[in-house]
């Protein structure tokens, strides 16, 4: 067990939040019925969900739509009370409220604009300034540090709905760096964003993580993200942790398979391949088969003596496709 | 050097407002054509009949209090109402919960500052229309009553505001109390004597009304300029507003603190 020194920064243990919500007929008939009686139906958004994230660490929260995480991230923020369970994040419940916690995070939602719409970023960055009690000397050196590492020094200057989606994600993040906080919940932070755009944010937070060792928590749907910046991940479906270890074991916890492709000098057809393995895919003269990782050899030993192979290689299952398994099944 | 924040946020709503400058200016416009349709109306009571008397205001007094009440309708209007509306149903109120920050001392702070341009020009307007009326029909305010006038109207923006603040609330219960906003603030228009002078409906009614928070919002702080009131009548008035703030902020930070349960923080 750990001592109080070793504590985790966030600690989360069978948190569970319910919705009360109403059910409705479909139509203007179902409209007039439901203004006299209501059917109550309640959701279970997060189920007994438990985790930690050490110090320091960046852990991706996956999970499909509706799968709980933004609620999971919303509890840790303080912005929902749970049903039941407790979560400490920096030795503080969340859901308390309690301002010096309050000073210590930040959270960044995507889908959300938490800039003054009609004013330039830099007025919501001063005023941020002044909601956290930052010094002067500290707050100028911060925005010129994070401005240039962004490359948005003069976009500052510019209201926030003149600007491109990417660089009000830019502005967001700086918003919430200000105070220089410890936790840092990142809830798809490179959502709608263009190729170029989701790397610049994903270098970013890359070398701040490693500059400053801020804790975070990152949900994303986008692979690249988690690949790039998470080295461990919870996997949540329906409200339940499914997974939650190393993003390079979920292959080996899911059978470890391995692809096999080859390119075919001539068309076979597919019921005369299906002895060799799984087909997953045949696109003109290329097949990939999925293979059990001990079976590998001996199997691409048939394959090349009996089919007119002209080039093969062999990968890993990609990870999208690993945790997307993970999203199919309740429990592993 | 540290900010004050709800200075910063003074500032900002300030700041916004500037941004619709226009915006005002046009509210200010569309509020001529009721002012013109009451004046005729009041004139062509006052040649033909001797009840304009029974309204307890002579002629020039109705005159300057639909010029003044209409302008001051138009500086109380909130409309920050609707944003709590929206903070609360789209799940806006997120970035002000994580933060080290009262929610309804942001939304004050905003609202006073989004305020200030009008207030400036409303005292401009306001002042240019007793300037015609004390050559023309010698209705004079000394300086204490101009200081008299200018607390009545703090007073009123902020009663005002917390008068909204808590239906706003609503939000929290209802899937969408926007449709009633409108409706409420038609009837707040006619209540605070934003039309014509609540003393029209009679006595009774202005007795009510005298102990209810409406009449604080517009006729208060016009009767008192335009010197209609006493000054013991005033210091009563500035006692029942003082009142109402109170019983209305307790009542706003109650509502809040419940509604904050009933919050789903709906959206990504």
């Amino acid at each position: 067990m750990k001592g109080v020194n070793e504590m985790s920064a966030i600690e989360v243990h069978n948190l569970h939040k319910d919705f009360m919500y109403y059910k409705k007929s479909i139509g203007l008939l179902g409209s007039v019925k439901n203004m006299f009686k209501r059917e109550t139906l309640v959701k279970e958004a997060v189920k007994d969900v438990t985790f930690q994230v050490e110090k320091g660490e960046m852990k991706g929260l996956l999970g499909p739509n509706g799968a709980g995480k933004t609620t999971t991230l919303k509890m840790l923020s303080g912005i929902l009370h749970p049903t039941s369970g407790s979560a400490q994040v920096v030795g503080y419940t969340p859901w308390e409220r309690k301002n010096e916690f309050k000073r210590r995070f930040s959270i960044v939602m995507g889908q959300k604009n938490q800039l003054w719409w009609d004013l330039p970023a830099m007025d919501s960055f001063n005023l941020n300034k002044c909601i956290y009690d930052v010094d002067d000397r500290k707050y100028q050196s911060v925005i010129e540090e994070l401005t240039e590492l962004l490359d948005v020094r003069e976009q500052v200057h510019v209201q926030v709905r003149r600007l491109s989606l990417g660089e009000r994600m830019k502005m967001e993040l700086i918003a919430s760096l200000i105070h220089q906080p410890e936790i840092l919940f990142l809830d798809e932070p490179t959502i709608g964003l263009d190729l170029l755009s989701q790397r610049k944010i994903r270098d970013f937070l890359k070398y701040y993580n490693e500059q400053t060792k801020t804790t975070a928590i990152l949900t994303s749907h986008y692979m690249q993200d988690i690949e790039e910046l998470c080295k461990n991940v919870v996997i949540i479906n329906s409200g339940m942790v499914v997974y939650d270890g190393s993003l390079d074991n979920v292959n080996d916890i899911l059978g470890n398979k391995k692809r096999l492709v080859f390119k075919l000098s001539k068309k076979v057809f597919p019921e005369d391949m299906e002895k060799y393995g799984n087909i997953c895919q045949i696109k003109d003269y290329e097949v990939t088969f999925e293979v059990e990782h001990r079976e590998v050899n001996a199997r691409a030993s048939l394959i090349l003596k009996e089919l007119p192979v002209v080039d093969f290689n062999v990968s890993d299952i990609p990870i999208e496709e690993g945790i997307s398994l993970f999203y199919e099944r309740r429990n592993i | 050097m540290k900010g004050n924040k709800y200075g910063c946020i003074f500032r900002m709503g300030l700041e916004e407002a500037m941004e619709y400058r226009f915006d005002f200016v046009m509210t200010l416009l569309s509020m001529i054509f009721p002012v013109i349709t009451s004046i005729c109306l009041w004139t062509a009571v006052n040649q033909n009949t001797d009840s304009i008397a029974s309204t307890g205001y002579t002629y020039p007094q109705l005159l300057l209090y639909t010029i003044l009440a209409a302008l001051m309708s138009k500086l109380i209007t909130t409309g920050f109402e609707n944003q709590i509306n929206e903070d609360i149903k789209m799940g806006g109120l997120n970035k002000y919960i994580v933060k080290p920050v009262s929610y309804l001392r942001y939304r004050y702070c905003a609202f006073m500052g989004n305020t200030c341009p009008s207030m400036i020009l409303f005292l401009t307007l306001t002042a240019a229309t007793m300037i015609y009326f004390s050559f023309y029909y010698g209705i004079y305010s000394d300086g204490l009553r101009v200081f008299l006038f200018l607390v009545t109207l703090l007073l009123a923006v902020s009663l005002r505001f917390l008068l909204f603040l808590c239906v706003a609330m609503w939000s929290f219960w209802f899937a969408d109390a926007s449709g009633m906003f409108g409706t409420i603030n038609v009837v707040i228009w006619v209540i605070s004597g934003g039309i014509f002078p609540v003393t029209i409906f009679g006595t009774v009614i202005e007795n009510v009304s005298k102990i209810l928070p409406f009449q604080y919002l517009t006729q208060f702080s016009v009767d008192t300029i335009s010197g209609r009131l006493a000054l013991g009548e005033i210091k009563q008035g500035l006692g029942v507003q003082c009142i109402w703030m109170f019983v209305l902020g307790i009542l706003a930070v109650y509502l809040w603190n419940r509604g904050l349960k009933n919050y789903v923080a709906v959206g990504g």
